[in-house]
């Protein structure tokens, strides 16, 4: 008996053979990987020379014991002892057939590598690269369309029709991969299209969704949203940005603690806020909805007491009222966007002098209509203030230097195109707070000096080139 | 800094900080199982890698030595492959046998962060293409017969771009 191990012999690179034909005893399919350190050229006549393939009856048989270990579903290195195969070459009379290692001429790296490193590659691919791989050969075919390759997300992220996509995967995975399937979390589809269809689908098969993101799909609507949402009662996070035919969501079975309704113009308060369905959200953005009115903000705030980032930038048709309602969130929020709502001037501003006790992050960027008793507002309830913008804004001197005083904690400060401030104003709110601040920007302001040269060293300013 | 020896399967042995060395779990667990003493002259020997793939390995260990622990997999994170850092790039710019050593090598040592770096690499090589072209690319045979060929075309269908 002659024994090879790969380590006897070595050359240069790994190839690995498929022995597909034995002998007649053994003539069943043996997945084998025998590795030697060789070159392909090389390992034939490195074959010739240990006179291999030149014994006239030779059976072949091996071991593979590189089993795939899995524990608790991850995979596991293989010891030393497993990772080569050993090649065992018997001289006997009942062989064979020629052409044993006739397949190595074609050999693929990767054929060298096991299907679970394969399947941890291909896992980095998201579905339309995934389903067009499963097309190069049967072993892709079947590591693709396997239980494995399906538990965790499902990511469209090419221009393909998603309704499609879903019925053909769904109708696919039914049969052999079912118990896992349903076990995927996380869908996102972004740059393709799809409609209420491919969502009645995915609720009926993925009713343990947790992460749902479709971006910018015309063809979801309310109601395959709704339907959606009072199936998949697990859904802990919604992103919906650029849907525009949806006017609302029901949050009856499903309670998210993350929402996303940028962008989605149409979306109105009695859609989304006349139940008390928001008692979980902690993270809302609003953004560009512009028919949100005072009276949705009024039941959010009546409702959402563990609401700690709420984003309402370009909603336009907020006014003062908005804030008094917010008051009541005052106890829990943290982050605050009212971005370009120009309807809310200082009147509203006042509520910020009212102690907000959580506060961190204000954003009034391109708030015109807030001057200056609106800042001093802002200086003297907001004392946890880390970082402001007030870009865009119509901020004086004199409003400046009350937010220094008063603002003990800032961090950063956004003053982008802040075109009422001076050098002398903004010097003297950097020596006020000079201690804390770690970040300003002044881009596009009117401030002539060499301040950048002054106080670069302490903090980091991002300045426009031209004023200095 | 104390060190250890690591012998490649062709006998060459590599003299690295011990430090360095764990960053393979399977290094780290065969230190811990054997209780070898840090001080001691032994030698790690690893018969699965060979000396050039070895180096290559050392060498991305000593430049990440520093990383923080990779993060377990979020279920609910995608996936990114374009996260490569222009240093991993630089390095990968290899052949594919050597590209596919270092997936084995990296599995074998069990070395997330290169084995997360190396497979994103091939399948960065696998995105965008058609499965001839994937094909080709890494040298596979088309093992399907033409019916079956014709079916998976069909049932893939939609993938084609709009």
């Amino acid at each position: 008996m002659l024994s090879l191990c790969t380590h006897d012999i070595s050359i240069n690179q790994n190839v690995s053979i498929k022995i597909k034909k034995l002998s007649g005893k053994l003539h069943k399919f043996i997945k084998s990987r025998v590795s030697f350190n060789s070159d392909i050229k090389n390992m034939n006549k490195l074959l010739k020379s240990t006179r291999l393939l030149n014994v006239g009856r030779t059976r072949v048989s091996s071991y593979n014991v590189n089993e795939t270990k899995k524990e608790n579903g991850k995979r596991k290195p293989y010891k030393s002892a497993e990772i080569y195969p050993v090649l065992m070459v018997y001289k006997t009379d009942d062989f064979i057939e020629e052409d044993v290692f006739q397949p190595t001429i074609n050999i693929s790296n990767i054929d060298l590598i096991d299907d679970d490193i394969l399947e941890y590659i291909l896992s980095f691919l998201t579905v339309v690269d995934l389903v067009r791989a499963s097309g190069v050969s049967k072993r892709f075919n079947r590591i693709i369309w396997g239980a494995d390759m399906w538990k965790k997300s499902l990511i469209f992220d090419q221009p393909v029709d998603v309704d499609d996509a879903i019925e053909t995967i769904t109708s696919k995975l039914w049969l052999n991969a079912y118990p896992k399937w349903v076990k995927i979390t996380y869908l996102s589809v972004t740059n393709a299209q799809m409609t209420d269809k491919a969502l009645n689908i995915l609720a009926r098969h993925l009713p343990s969704l947790l992460y749902l993101k479709i971006h910018n799909c015309d063809g979801v609507t309310t109601d395959g949203l709704c339907q959606f949402t009072s199936t998949c009662e697990k859904l802990s996070r919604i992103d919906i940005s650029g849907c525009v035919n949806v006017q609302g969501v029901s949050f009856n079975a499903a309670r998210p603690i993350y929402a996303n309704f940028t962008g989605c113009s149409r979306l109105r308060d009695y859609g989304f806020f006349d139940t008390t369905n928001c008692y979980d959200l902690v993270i809302l953005y609003l953004n560009g909805c512009s028919e949100i009115t005072d009276w949705g903000i009024g039941c959010l705030s009546n409702h959402a007491k563990k609401l700690r980032k709420l984003v309402l930038a370009d909603c336009i048709r907020l006014t003062n009222s908005s804030l008094e309602h917010l008051r009541n969130l005052k106890d829990c929020l943290e982050y605050l966007s009212i971005s370009n709502t120009l309807a809310i001037t200082d009147a509203g501003a006042y509520y910020f002098r009212l102690d907000w006790p959580k506060l961190q992050h204000l954003d009034i960027s391109g708030c015109l209509s807030i001057v200056h008793g609106g800042f001093y507002d802002i200086g003297v309830g907001c004392k946890k203030l880390r970082s402001l913008n007030i870009a865009n804004t119509n901020v004086c001197d004199k409003a400046l230097k009350d937010l220094g005083l008063n603002l003990v904690n800032l961090k950063n400060i956004n003053l982008k195109n802040c075109y009422f401030i001076t050098f002398k104003g903004f010097y003297s709110f950097l020596m006020e707070r000079k201690t804390s601040l770690k970040k300003i920007n002044i881009k596009g302001c009117n401030i002539r000096s060499k301040v950048g040269h002054v106080f670069s060293q302490n903090y980091f300013i991002e300045y426009d080139e031209t004023p200095f | 800094m104390s060190k250890i020896k690591l012998q490649s399967s062709d006998g060459e042995t590599f003299e690295v900080e011990i430090e360095i060395a764990k960053c393979s779990v399977t290094i780290k667990t065969m230190l811990e199982d054997l209780g070898m003493d840090e001080d001691e002259e032994e030698v790690v020997p690893l018969p699965n890698v060979n000396s050039a793939i070895l180096r290559k390995v050392i060498q991305w260990a000593t430049y990440h030595k520093d990383d923080p622990p990779p993060p377990e997999d979020d279920e609910n994170k995608e996936k990114r492959t374009d996260d490569i850092s222009s240093w991993d790039a630089d390095f990968l710019k290899v052949d594919q046998g050597t590209l596919f050593e270092l997936i084995l090598a990296a599995n074998y040592l069990d070395i997330k962060g290169l084995l997360d770096v190396t497979c994103k690499t091939v399948a960065n090589m696998i995105k965008g293409k058609a499965p001839e072209e994937i094909r080709k690319t890494f040298n596979i045979k088309n093992d399907f017969t033409a019916s079956e060929e014709e079916q998976v075309r069909k049932e893939n269908e939609w993938c084609e771009e709009k």
